[in-house]
Formats: structure tokens, C-alpha cells, sequence
């Protein structure tokens, strides 16, 4: 049985003259166990696909079902308690609590499902362990590095022990360094049996990926399986210089991911050439 | 919900209600106020019942009547009995005859007639221009909650000798700090010799009219004697023993007998008349307490505002909480809790004050405000039940908000 399966799930934004189709009928199944990134130009809708399947908004026309149970059009509370149990959510700015630490920031979810504060203690302390930040529990979120805070929020999104985690965007504000920190801790997860799905710009991300999905104008324009361990072959393209920039894409981030393909080979161009620049120094 | 999540929640309040305590102590302001006053306003009608019931029916009021010219519910519109002496007119007071009369009567155990003059009144120091002199018999001891301190009350109807006994303010005016057992007081141009002295009377608040404790107590005869036979009788008070319905109503026609069949005296009982007083009392309680209330409720609008600001202000904290699985309910109740936080550290700095108040009422006027503990409990609930109402508009407001609008704010 799918984890999720969508079919023709559209989403318009606004009234009238003033609407956009955010999402034009897509359809997709996601298998248990899958490592899903999600690929595309911004305003593409990958965001708005994430908050549909993430229940976290609700599809204008189409059939969404998540772990056997049809949930496009559930009430609100319903919608809530399924976040709860079901959905782990990263998001690429933290959205921590700063009033809160960041053991009483990872255990809240267990607030809401009544666990007594004791337990919540442990479990949180526990998952903060595993995402290698137990020494940051009492820490407040203003004193943490991106890296940390991310970790932090991977911790609330797993301490519910969700069948789904989505994280859109989750190193979208980190340096590479910490960019694959946070990879390497979704992977861990994954291989202990969680279903992910993350959007990102960055090419190279893919090679964490089980499967990527491009999107483009609010419809899926490509879906390839991919290995583990290699950037997948549609993502590779868009590393080739030869790609083509629209003033728009340039203008919403895909200049975010030229930039990091520079850094990427520049450190190429530093392993090949370490002892012309010597030369060129004396 | 579980209480692990209500402690959480109350803990989260609590630091944030801290965090914005400025703010928020304006917002508190109104409640404070409005719960001080109502507070107080009850505490000071509850301090003048207690005074009344002393005075008036320190024993069993059943059995105790008043006999007068005028009908209790014309004359009593204020808050006590004494205070109704200002509407009898002299022309209209009840004949001494009436006393020896219906002291005979089956089943009265005792009447006192009671009669005020202004007199000059003067001790071994000082005088008093305009003393009040009561014109009694031994009975009105029994009758009203006074008490002699050393001595004795007047002896007996008839006192050959002319014995006096005087209130506790009026000794030391009168005779400074030595007791004025056995010394002469002159009333009047006549002479009297001071037998007793009484405890202190616990007045009754805004009554102007007799203060026992600086009254000078005669015989109703001497009364007589001293005024050539004028002493007025504006009221007599009555105590009856058994057969209480047919012993009045044939103290009734003998009354109307006597005086032409006209039915211009009245006996009423004494627990009607503080009854009545008492109603008058929590009337106006009530009205007071209606004004109070209503700065209670610009007190609750002013705390609704300030959880509206706190809710559009943390819009994007809500998107937060439902994104990792607040219900609305749990929404709710996390900003029911924090407004009746809000609202309660109100009422109690209200309450607190309402103590302050007191004692500042107490220490500067003669009323004693008394604020029970049911009081205190009902004000505290109620400041709690004011945080609830008027935080539901901003709760119910918090919880509505879309999970992806709210998360989208920033
Ligand atoms: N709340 C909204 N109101 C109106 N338009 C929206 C809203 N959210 C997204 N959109 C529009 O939907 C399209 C897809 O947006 P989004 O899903 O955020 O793209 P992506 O995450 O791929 O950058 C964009 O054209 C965007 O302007
Ligand atoms: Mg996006």
C-alpha cells in the first residue's frame, strides 16, 4: 500500500482575475519507505505541494489519500491530530519557539498528545541525543547555530516517531558544511524506515535521494528513480553551465544554486591546480 | 484535555505574561480597580449589617417590638431605627399612660418608653451644651445591646433619688480621667448623681441622631419631673413572652382606645424593622455594586484587547503550534489560560487593595467593613470567570486562524 497517493490535485490562490493555479491536477503516489526530492524553479509549487500533503492546507479540487484514509477534506481537528501522529514537519526556517528551550521546543508535540512531563522529558532528551545535540537541551533557540537549529527541529518532527517526514527546504539557510550534516541525519533516518520527502535547489542533494520529482508552472514534469550516492541524471543537467537562467528564476533563488555550484568547483579547481598557485604566489 | 498539557500551558503563561508584564499591568488596572470597589462596597455593607444586628437584636428580635406613632415602612428609609426619631414630630408622641398600662398587661414582660431631651449637661470639668438626655426605665438594659461597665443601671420605675447613668465618651469628657461614680452631674439645672457608667456602644454608622456613648441615661419620671411634665415619649419598646399574636392584637385596641379610635400607633417587631433596614441596605449594596461591576467590564474589555494584541502578535507562533498538532481546542485553552492568569493576578492585587482600603476605613470612620473569606473566594473566582469570557473572543480568534496563513506571517 502507497503512503500517500494524489490524484488530480489542483490548488488556485485568489479570486477571479486575481487567481493562480498554484497547482495544476497532479497526481502522485509515494511508496512507504521512499527518500523523495523535490525539484523545481521557485513558484513552481513545490511549497504548496508540501503544505497539501502535510495537511497543513487543503487542495481545491482532487482526491489526496494518506495511510489508507482519504484526507483532502478533512475538518480541522482531524487535520491536527493526523500532523500529530502522522507528519514530522522541517522547515527551512527552523520555526522553533524562541520562548522555549530547546528540549521543551523538541517535546512540545508531545504536549498536545498529553504525555505527562516527565516522559516528555526523556523521549525528547533521548531524540536529542540521536541527532547529536544533546548538550544544547537547555539552551535557548537565539544561541544555536542554523545547523543546530535544524537538527533541533528534526528532533520535534521525529520525537512523535511520524510514518512521514516533509521538509521543504531544510538547508536552504545553511552553508554547505551543514547542508550535508543535515542530509546525513535525514538519511539516518530514513534507514531507520521513515518516509521522506524534501525540497531543494541544490543539485547535489539529490544524491541522498531514493527519487526526485521535477516540478515546473504547478505540474510534475519529470519523476525518475535514482541510486543513492549519485546526483540524479535530470538534476546533473542543471549543473551543466550551459543552462539556460530566466531572468525570473535568477531573481527566486536559482542564483542561490549557481553560487554553490561555483564553490563546488572551485574546490575542484583547488585539488587540480594546488601548486600553480604556489608558483604564482613566488 | 490532560493536565500535563494545562501545566504546560500555565507554565508558558506565566513567562509570558511576565515577559509583557508593562503591558499588562495597565491592562490589569481596570480590574483591580473594579474588584477593589465591589470589594470593598460589600465588605462595607456587610460591616453595617453586623453593626445593626448588634445593636438591634444582639438576643432574639422575635419577641421584641417597637410601639410608635408612625408606621415603620413611612419613616424608615434609612439604615437604621435610631435615625427615624427625626421624622416624629412631638405633637405625636405617645402619652406616658400607655407605658403603666400595658405594663400590666398578660404576657409583656417588659416596655421602656423612650424619651430624647437636649439638655446642658454639665461634670466636675467640663459641660456640654447640648446633651442628650434619655429618659428610660431599667428595662431598655435588656432591651438595647448596651452594658454597664461599673455601677448600676437605673434602679427601678420611680427612682426617688435622682440617679443618672452615662455613656463612656461623656464620662471623660465630662469628668476627665477620675471615675465619676457617686459624683454630681448637672442636668438641666438639676442635680443627679452619676451611679453608672456603660461600656462603649458599638454605634451604628451615620446614625447622628443618639450616641449612647455620649448620652446621659434618667429615669423616664426624673424626665418628666425636669421638663414639667413634657418629656415626650417617641418610642416604647416592647418585650412580650408567649401568646405573642393575641397579646398584640389586644395591646393594638387598647391602644386605638385610648387614644379616640384613631389607629395611629404602631407595633411592629424589630426583626421586621432590621429586616427592613437590612433590605434597604443591600439594595443599595447592589446599586453600588452594579457601578462597580461596571468597571469590572471595561476592566475584561481591557484585557480582551490586550489578548488580541498578543494573538495577532504571535500569529505565526499559532501557525507553529498547529503545524506539530495543536488542536484549536488546545489553542483555546493555552490563551484561555493566560487571560484568566491575567485576570486573576488582578483580582487578587484588587483584593489586596480592598484590605487596604478597609483598614483605612476602619482606622478613619466609625463603620468596620468586614470581608469573609466567601468574600474573597467569590471575588478571586469571579476575576478568573472575567479572564475566561473576555478572553474567548481573542482565544476563539487565535484558534480559527489557518495553519498555512498563521505559519506564513512572520
Ligand atoms: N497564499 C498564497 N496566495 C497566493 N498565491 C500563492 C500563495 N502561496 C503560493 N502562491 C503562489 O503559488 C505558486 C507556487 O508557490 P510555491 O508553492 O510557494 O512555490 P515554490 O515553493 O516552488 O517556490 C506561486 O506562483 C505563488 O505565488
Ligand atoms: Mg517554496
Amino acid at each position: 500500500m502507497s503512503l500517500i497517493k494524489l490524484e488530480g490535485i489542483s490548488k488556485i490562490f485568489g479570486f477571479g482575475d486575481a487567481s493562480s493555479l498554484a497547482l495544476d491536477s497532479i497526481s502522485l503516489t509515494i511508496e512507504k519507505g521512499e527518500f523523495v526530492a523535490v525539484m523545481g524553479p521557485s513558484g513552481s509549487g513545490k511549497s504548496t505541494l508540501m503544505n497539501i500533503i502535510g495537511l497543513l492546507d487543503k487542495p481545491s479540487q482532487g482526491s489526496y489519500m494518506l495511510d489508507n484514509k482519504y484526507v483532502a477534506r478533512l475538518k480541522p481537528n482531524q487535520a491536527a491530530k493526523i500532523r500529530r501522529d502522522t507528519i514530522g514537519f522541517v522547515f527551512q526556517s527552523y520555526n522553533l519557539l524562541n520562548r522555549l528551550n530547546i528540549i521543551s521546543n523538541v517535546s512540545l508535540p508531545l504536549v498536545y498528545k498529553g504525555v505527562s512531563s516527565s516522559r516528555r522529558l526523556k523521549l525528547a532528551s533521548d531524540i536529542l541525543e540521536r541527532v547529536g545535540i544533546s548538550e544544547k537541551e537547555y539552551f535557548y533557540p537565539n544561541q544555536l547555530s542554523g545547523g543546530q537549529l535544524q537538527s533541533a527541529a528534526i528532533a520535534r518532527a521525529l520525537i512523535n516517531n511520524p510514518k512521514l517526514i516533509i521538509a521543504d527546504e531544510p538547508t536552504g539557510n545553511l552553508d554547505s558544511i551543514s547542508s550535508i550534516l543535515i542530509m546525513e541525519l535525514l538519511t539516518e533516518i530514513h534507514r531507520a524506515g521513515n518516509t521522506i520527502i524534501f525540497v531543494t535547489h541544490n543539485p547535489e542533494l539529490t544524491r541522498y535521494a531514493s527519487r526526485v520529482v521535477y516540478m515546473k508552472d504547478g505540474s510534475i514534469v519529470q519523476d525518475e528513480i535514482t541510486p543513492y550516492g549519485q546526483i540524479a541524471k535530470t538534476a546533473k543537467q542543471l549543473l551543466k553551465p550551459s543552462l539556460i537562467r530566466t531572468e525570473e528564476d535568477s531573481l527566486a533563488g536559482v542564483s542561490v544554486l549557481m553560487k554553490t555550484i561555483d564553490k563546488i568547483d572551485s574546490r575542484k579547481n583547488k585539488k587540480d591546480k594546488p601548486k600553480k598557485n604556489r608558483r604564482s604566489k613566488k | 484535555m490532560k493536565p500535563s498539557a494545562i501545566t504546560s500551558h500555565f507554565k508558558l503563561s506565566l513567562d509570558i505574561i511576565y515577559n509583557t508584564r508593562w503591558r499588562n499591568f495597565w491592562t490589569i488596572l481596570g480590574i483591580v480597580i473594579g474588584l477593589s470597589s465591589v470589594v470593598t462596597i460589600i465588605a462595607i455593607g456587610n460591616g453595617i449589617k453586623q453593626q445593626i444586628n448588634y445593636q438591634l437584636n444582639g438576643s432574639s428580635s422575635q419577641n421584641k417590638f417597637i410601639i410608635q406613632p408612625v408606621a415603620i415602612n413611612q419613616s424608615y428609609s434609612g439604615t437604621n431605627l435610631i435615625k427615624s426619631l427625626e421624622n416624629i414630630s412631638p405633637t405625636s408622641s405617645l402619652s406616658y399612660l400607655d407605658v403603666d398600662g400595658i405594663q400590666g398587661f398578660k404576657n409583656v414582660s417588659s416596655i421602656s418608653p423612650f424619651s430624647i431631651l437636649k439638655s446642658k449637661v454639665s461634670g466636675s470639668i467640663a459641660s456640654d451644651r447640648n446633651g442628650v438626655v434619655i429618659g428610660s426605665n431599667q428595662f431598655l438594659l435588656n432591651y438595647l445591646n448596651i452594658s454597664v461597665n461599673s455601677g448600676s443601671f437605673i434602679d427601678q420605675t420611680g427612682d426617688p433619688t435622682n440617679s443618672a447613668v452615662i455613656g463612656q465618651n461623656l464620662a471623660e469628657r465630662l469628668f476627665g480621667e477620675i471615675s465619676p461614680l457617686g459624683a454630681t452631674i448637672d442636668i438641666g439645672g438639676n442635680s443627679f448623681v452619676v451611679e453608672g457608667i456603660l461600656n462603649p456602644v458599638n454605634n451604628i454608622p451615620f446614625s447622628q441622631i443618639v450616641d449612647f456613648n455620649n448620652s446621659v441615661f434618667i429615669d423616664y419620671n426624673n424626665a418628666q419631673k425636669i421638663t414639667s411634665n413634657n418629656a415626650y415619649i417617641y418610642q416604647e419598646f416592647l418585650t412580650i413572652k408567649d401568646n405573642q399574636k393575641q397579646t398584640l392584637s389586644s395591646l393594638q385596641s387598647h391602644l386605638n382606645a385610648i387614644n379616640g379610635n384613631q389607629s395611629n400607633t404602631f407595633i411592629t417587631n424589630l426583626s421586621e424593622i432590621s429586616y427592613n433596614s437590612k433590605n434597604t441596605l443591600n439594595l443599595l449594596t447592589k446599586l453600588i455594586s452594579i457601578v462597580a461591576s461596571i468597571s469590572l467590564i471595561v476592566g475584561g474589555v481591557g484585557i480582551m484587547n490586550v489578548m488580541l494584541v498578543s494573538v495577532a502578535e504571535r500569529t505565526h507562533e499559532i501557525g507553529i503550534r498547529k503545524a506539530i498538532g495543536a488542536t484549536n481546542r488546545q489553542i483555546v485553552t493555552q490563551f484561555l489560560v493566560e487571560s484568566s492568569i491575567l485576570s486573576f493576578v488582578g483580582g487578587i492585587i484588587g483584593i489586596t487593595l480592598a484590605y487596604a482600603v478597609d483598614l483605612f476605613i476602619v482606622l478613619s470612620t466609625a463603620i468596620k467593613p468586614v470581608i469573609t473569606w466567601q468574600l474573597v473566594v467569590i471575588a478571586g473566582f469571579s476575576s478568573i470567570v472575567i479572564g475566561l469570557i473576555f478572553g474567548s473572543i481573542p482565544a476563539i480568534k487565535a484558534a480559527k486562524k489557518l495553519p498555512i496563513d498563521a505559519l506564513r506571517s512572520s
